[in-house]
């Protein structure tokens, strides 16, 4: 026996988050589509999707429910900043080899420019 | 003046009087809308738990209130009653003189902990059928409002069986007192000549308490509310591995589950039906009392009626852990809107449907509380024969009912 608050209950949560069927479910060829059918209740002040958050720079809600695809799209930009990461700490670490050899190579010259000065200084 | 704001006028008094712990003074008001109520404050010594359960019940009964205290010696005649003895002498009859604790409307135990298991059973028994026996005699307790504390850092305490902390309503905590709340009460206490129990006034008679609860009663909760509730409750009980029968607990029965990581992994020992019952009676004082209760008010009242009635599978501090799976509960009530499961079950619950039942049991892998309604619409579409056995998702993974509903439908 089911009780008339719960087939209520089940039925107020199915208004408010409706599944769509297109054609009949007794035949074969009907559509179920999850898009919703009307508004979400009033814009709230803050936003509870986390994106709005990251890019537009909305305050987040208390709870931040991230679906499926945004959690991917995330991990996507994740590896992609790791990636990018990676990269860059290369070439740091190759300009930094550079900017050595730069150094040691500015040193000798100085010397021998040096050496070469006080020579023709010294000569009568 | 209108019954709520009369409530409303207590619970400004004692904030008049009680510096701090203001969600505590409302919970506690809120919870004295029904009757037979009962609530419990723990905390430390010295943060004001007698003071805060005195000034309640002089609020609301005045002098018609007896306090029964864990810390001195107390006898069962003290308690339910004892027996006349010059009735016994002179004509043979055993007469109960019952006691002035069961009489009053106001009942105060102070330091809970530390009443012997006796008296403790006996007020057990009250709470319990609302009726106390005593010599062969029983009596009938009427309407009340009961008040106990306690301090659970107490090294001299009995150790009371959980089922006699489930009859409390609500249990608060009260935290002491930050430097600008000390300087506050220290106010308080000159300007009330330092008695500041005494000077608390009664807000409204016993009888217009009992009308207020009469109204309470009949207000009426919107099925959504109800479902909320329902839900709140159902996943601090759930267990895809029937923990409520099982000798072995979470953690170790958690090992391999599906939903290892869920709320139902956190908890050690399920809430009791108890639960659902105190959070109606709170929603509705809210709605009576503020017009308004929305599932975040639940959520904040969850966390007063939840922490004496179970156990967790690590605790830290219970009331942060506590918030924090309140905190999950409300991530998981948007996931659900997000699945539309409920939208999924509605039209199964009509009829049969094979695409419709395969994207509800995608939803019911992530959520124990609707595979549980979507196993039950699975035995029925098998013994009409709709679906056969080896199709069903609690075949497939292997998820039981309790044992003794499997022996029933055999």
């Amino acid at each position: 026996m089911k009780s008339e608050k719960y087939r209520k209950f089940l039925e107020q949560q199915a208004e408010k988050n409706p599944v769509k069927i297109e054609g009949s479910l007794s035949t074969e060829r009907f559509k179920i589509s999850w898009q919703n059918t009307k508004e979400r209740p009033a814009a709230r002040a803050a936003a509870s999707d986390i994106l709005d958050s990251l890019y537009l720079g909305r305050e987040m809600e208390e709870s931040v429910v991230v679906d499926r695809r945004v959690a991917f799209l995330l991990q996507d930009r994740l590896r992609g900043l790791e990636e990018e990461n990676l990269r860059m700490h290369r070439r740091a670490k190759l300009l930094k080899l550079a900017v050595a050899g730069l150094v040691v190579v500015l040193i000798f010259a100085s010397l021998a420019l040096l050496s070469a000065y006080f020579r023709v200084q010294l000569l009568p | 003046m209108s019954l709520q704001n009369r409530v409303r006028n207590l619970e400004r008094e004692i904030g008049s009087r009680f510096v701090g712990n203001e969600e505590a003074i409302r919970m506690m008001v809120l919870n004295h809308l029904h009757p037979r109520s009962t609530t419990l404050i723990r905390a430390s010594r010295g943060a004001g738990k007698s003071t805060l359960m005195l000034l309640m019940l002089r609020g609301i009964c005045g002098d018609d209130l007896v306090v029964v205290s864990g810390a001195s010696e107390v006898k069962r005649g003290e308690v339910v009653g004892r027996l006349h003895i010059p009735s016994l002498e002179k004509e043979g009859v055993e007469r109960v003189l019952w006691a002035a604790f069961i009489e009053s409307r106001g009942k105060a135990l102070d330091e809970v902990n530390r009443l012997n298991p006796y008296t403790t059973a006996n007020i057990h028994h009250l709470m319990q059928f609302g009726e106390v026996w005593a010599y062969g005699k029983k009596a009938k307790v009427g309407d009340y409002a009961l008040v106990a504390n306690e301090n659970p850092l107490d090294p001299t305490s009995f150790i009371h069986p959980p089922p006699f902390y489930d009859r409390f309503d609500i249990c608060l905590f009260l935290r002491s007192l930050t430097l600008s709340e000390k300087f506050r009460l220290q106010e308080l206490l000159e300007r009330y000549n330092w008695n500041l129990v005494e000077s608390m006034p009664q807000a409204f008679s016993f009888e217009e308490l009992e009308e207020a609860r009469k109204e309470v009663a009949e207000v009426e909760l919107d099925p959504t509310m109800v479902g909320y509730i329902n839900l709140l409750v159902r996943d601090f009980q759930a267990c895809i591995r029937n923990k409520e029968e099982s000798e072995i607990k979470p953690p170790v029965l958690c090992e391999g589950c599906h939903f290892i990581r869920d709320i139902c992994g956190m908890v050690k020992e399920p809430l009791s039906e108890r639960a659902t019952v105190a959070l109606m009676h709170l929603v509705k004082a809210t709605k009576w009392l503020y017009g308004t209760c929305e599932f975040d008010d639940v959520l904040r009242m969850a966390l007063w009626v939840l922490p004496h009635r179970l156990t967790l599978v690590r605790t830290r501090n219970l009331l942060g852990d506590l918030q924090d799976i309140l905190e999950r509960e409300k991530v998981k009530v948007a996931e659900r809107d997000v699945r539309r499961q409920w939208s999924l079950l509605n039209e199964l619950m009509k009829e049969f449907n094979r695409s419709i039942y395969r994207l509800a049991r995608d939803a019911a892998v992530e959520d124990v509380a609707f595979a549980e309604e979507l196993t039950k619409l699975e035995e029925r579409w098998v013994s009409e024969g709709t679906l056969k056995q080896d199709e069903t998702l609690s075949t497939q993974m292997g998820w039981k009912r309790p044992a003794f509903e499997e022996y029933r439908s055999k």
